[in-house]
């Protein structure tokens, strides 16, 4: 076996091979894989609790959650915790986000009320698109939908079935709650797997609830193919070409469309330019020239089944 | 996505809006889109009030949906 050596202090160096390691690895930075993409999170969504004691609040106000000082009570002292969001530090009216669990002085008795809102601490994310959470979008109670870009863009599949590994857990909540019953999992809204659902079923009463979540954690591990895939493309319209849009089609049947209000694309080059920097087209992959009057988009292989897992994936570019 | 509507004094199911008809079990109740059981709602609060009913979402079923209520769902989600 050939030797290899790592130079101490000299980024970017590439081992092509294994590596076996007989003792201890110790990564100070983050150790990511291009197979897997992983989303850890804590979420909390309590209801508003008011309380006038640090006990009243599980011995420690939860960070990122909004506090209003109902009545302040002289004495206490939350300006170690408190990014104000109106009024003045430490007088009554006064809303903070916290910062931290525990205030300099909070023994005096002043009244705090938080929001209850959902709140979500991000501990890790190598998914590679963006995601957000929504407490129940479409009414009801008790789920929670986390949203990717490519959601928001009408796409399938962004976590499919098939390769997301979605672990939750039930935390001791604060307050009174019956037995609660925890599933995360990928659904199918209006698209294949297109979002993540958490819901909260409350075992008692048979319903989904709100409110009972505690720094509750959420893991996702999502198996990635990014090996490149060329879909081709073709310019419907004359230059040149204003209000930029593309429309995407699996086996002939349209997607979805995407429209922009970029003017004056005078030429293919100039085409290629503003596809690879436009927001809403770069997002997708990189574009070139074909040399025969289309468009070639390098995109990977699970972006592509986004829009067309199991068939040809083609686009026009056209002027809106 | 379909969606039901519960009657929280005796937790039955909607099963018809024109005559004013519940059921127990929630098999037989009215499945409506998002849409539908907004425009549902908005009906039924001439008889009851916002407190003496709620809506239930169920992911696992779904029902037809025009382009337009499709949108409406996604601007829905988005921040």
């Amino acid at each position: 076996m050939a030797t290899k050596y790592i130079v101490n202090n000299v980024s970017g160096q590439t081992i092509t091979g294994d590596i076996t390691i007989n003792g201890n690895l110790v990564v100070t930075g983050t150790s990511t894989s291009n197979d897997v993409g992983v989303y850890r999170a804590l979420l909390t969504q309590t209801g508003s609790i008011t309380g006038t004691a640090l006990s009243d609040f599980n011995y420690g106000l939860i960070i990122g959650e909004t506090y209003t000082i109902d009545t302040y009570v002289a004495g206490d002292d939350f300006s170690n915790i408190a990014n104000v969001v109106s009024g003045n530090t430490n007088e009554t009216g006064c809303e903070f986000i916290a910062t931290g669990e525990t205030p300099i002085n909070y023994s005096n008795g002043s009244t705090l009320i938080s929001n209850g809102g959902l709140i979500v601490d991000v501990l890790e994310d190598t998914l590679g698109f963006e995601t957000y959470w929504v407490q129940t979008p479409f009414g009801g109670s008790g789920y929670y939908v986390m949203i990717s870009e490519y959601t928001e863009m009408g796409l399938s599949n962004i976590f499919s079935r098939t390769k997301t590994d979605a672990k939750t857990q039930v935390t001791l909540p604060y307050g009174q709650f019956s037995y609660v019953n925890l599933q995360v999992s990928p659904i199918s809204f209006m698209g294949k797997d297109n979002i993540m659902n958490l819901n909260v079923f409350d075992v008692d009463f048979r319903e989904s609830i709100d409110d009972a979540l505690y720094y509750t954690p959420v893991e996702i591990k999502l198996n990635k193919d990014l090996s490149p895939i060329i879909v081709n493309g073709t310019i419907e319209s004359s230059y040149p070409i204003n209000n930029l849009s593309m429309g995407f089609y699996c086996d002939g049947n349209n997607i979805t469309t995407i429209y922009t209000d970029v003017d004056n694309i005078g030429n293919v080059t100039e085409l290629i330019e503003a596809l690879n920097n436009t927001l809403d087209f770069n997002i997708l992959g990189t574009y070139s020239d074909d040399g025969n009057g289309g468009i070639l988009l390098t995109m990977t292989t699970d972006t592509k089944n986004y829009f067309c897992q199991d068939g040809t994936l083609t686009f026009e570019i056209f002027n809106d | 996505m379909i969606k039901y509507i519960k009657r929280i004094s005796d937790n039955k199911f909607l099963q018809s809006v024109t005559t004013d008809t519940w059921v127990d079990n929630v098999n037989d109740a009215f499945q409506m889109t998002y849409r539908e059981c907004e425009d549902v709602k908005t009906e039924l609060l001439n008889t009851y009030s916002p407190e003496q009913i709620k809506d239930v979402v169920d992911f696992k079923k779904s029902k037809p949906i025009s382009e337009e209520e499709k949108q409406e769902l996604l601007n829905l989600l988005k921040k």
